[in-house]
């Protein structure tokens, strides 16, 4: 199979593991929140899903 | 991103620590009062009644971007400032604070509610892949129903590389008035690969993103995330990514060759063009290949035309649509009546 860019495995940033997924959803109930603008929503999907592997931040 | 690895995206696809990303990537919002000072911030969705939470960010940093920069920026990903391109309007609408740092994702927006068939992530097509046993992967960028010259366009580009699979892979979102729902799309896509193709080698899936119509840019970001989900080859034809007049019919293409860092990418592009069917030899071809025709010697409908032809119940001739992807599309315009 051809390589993900610029390492061996893609690094998808949804949270898969469901006790980790669970805590951050709970901890996110608390924290201060914003908005964020449909394309930076979009960016997150992309990253969640391994397309912009390996890019980490946002 | 950090505006400085922005500002590098923007000027030669590389970020400070010399990483390939070919467009910026930022979080830009308004008003960041709420969240000054604060280490985790989680992130609403704009897109879904509620705002749920789409992901959580740990903050590295929350800078001002000045109008210069973003003029910088907009230059170099859009080719243009031009307030009327539809991306630049987009990109500019936006806030002057990019919030950066690593974030975690809790969901896939209404992308993968919405289109629950049809939404992937690449981890799952690249799943799909190796249960296919594909080995050369040709994929292919589309927003509409697919006629036969689309059909044609993969077949050829399959024969070239000799792929073992087609990976369609369509951009989910909102409707624009007069988009068939992507339902029907997707019945009418799948449809000509079970009659057209042979058997399995055509997966249909899609993606969830805000379109840059960024021309070559967005090309070269096309290229990126293809690789990513596996597709050796990725099909690249005229003005692709593109809006209005903004950009060469084939600049999408020659940036990989001028412009991209070698060897940032491992995906190949199949260059191609326009295709229709030529009357003269009876078959679909590749413009460029015909150079002795003229614009009457192809069977040519423009969009408008093939619309109104589906929405009165006329199927396009044979050599434009297949009967039964016409039928799945007329049946949806009977529904509007």
């Amino acid at each position: 199979m051809i390589k993900p860019i610029g390492s061996d495995t893609l690094q998808p940033l949804f949270v898969y593991d469901t006790g980790e997924h669970q805590a951050l959803r709970r901890e996110a109930e608390s924290l201060p929140s914003v908005v964020i603008s449909s394309q930076a929503a979009g960016n997150a999907v992309m990253m969640g899903g391994g397309y912009f592997s390996p890019l980490k931040v946002s | 991103m950090t505006v400085g690895d922005a500002l590098g995206c923007a000027e030669h696809m590389k970020m400070s620590d010399g990483s390939f990303f070919p467009v910026p990537i930022l979080c830009l919002l308004e008003d960041v009062e709420e969240i000054r000072g604060k280490q985790r911030v989680a992130l609403r969705d704009p897109n879904v009644d509620g705002n749920p939470v789409l992901a959580v960010i740990d903050v590295n940093a929350i800078e001002e971007v000045s109008d210069a920069e973003m003029k910088r920026m907009t230059e170099k990903v859009y080719g243009t400032t031009d307030e009327e391109h539809p991306g630049v309007a987009a990109f500019l609408s936006q806030g002057r604070y990019a919030l950066s740092g690593p974030i975690k994702v809790l969901n896939f927006s209404y992308f993968q509610t919405d289109f629950p068939d049809t939404f992937r992530t690449a981890v799952e097509i690249r799943n799909e892949i190796v249960e296919h046993g594909w080995r050369t992967i040709v994929s292919f960028q589309t927003r509409n129903p697919m006629h036969r010259a689309h059909e044609e366009l993969c077949k050829m580009a399959m024969d070239a590389v000799k792929a073992d699979g087609v990976v369609v892979h369509m951009l989910l979102g909102k409707l624009k008035p007069g988009d068939i729902p992507a339902p029907v799309r997707d019945a009418a896509i799948r449809k000509m690969a079970e009659l057209y193709f042979p058997p399995n080698s055509v997966m249909v899936t899609g993606y969830g993103f805000d379109m840059l119509y960024a021309g070559p840019r967005e090309a070269v970001l096309h290229a990126y995330f293809r690789q990513n989900m596996g597709s050796t080859h990725f099909i690249i034809g005229r003005d692709h990514a593109g809006v209005g007049d903004y950009y060469g019919a084939f600049d999408a293409q020659t940036i990989f060759d001028e412009e991209v860092p070698e060897g940032a990418l491992d995906i190949q592009i199949f260059k191609a063009d326009h295709t229709a069917y030529s009357k003269k030899l009876n078959k679909v071809v590749m413009m460029r290949d015909a150079p002795d025709h003229s614009k009457e010697d192809f069977v040519l409908l423009s969009g408008t035309k093939v619309r109104e032809m589906l929405g009165n119940g006329i199927a396009p001739p044979p050599e434009f649509s297949r009967p039964e992807v016409a039928e799945i599309l007329m049946a949806y315009y009977k529904t509007l009546t």
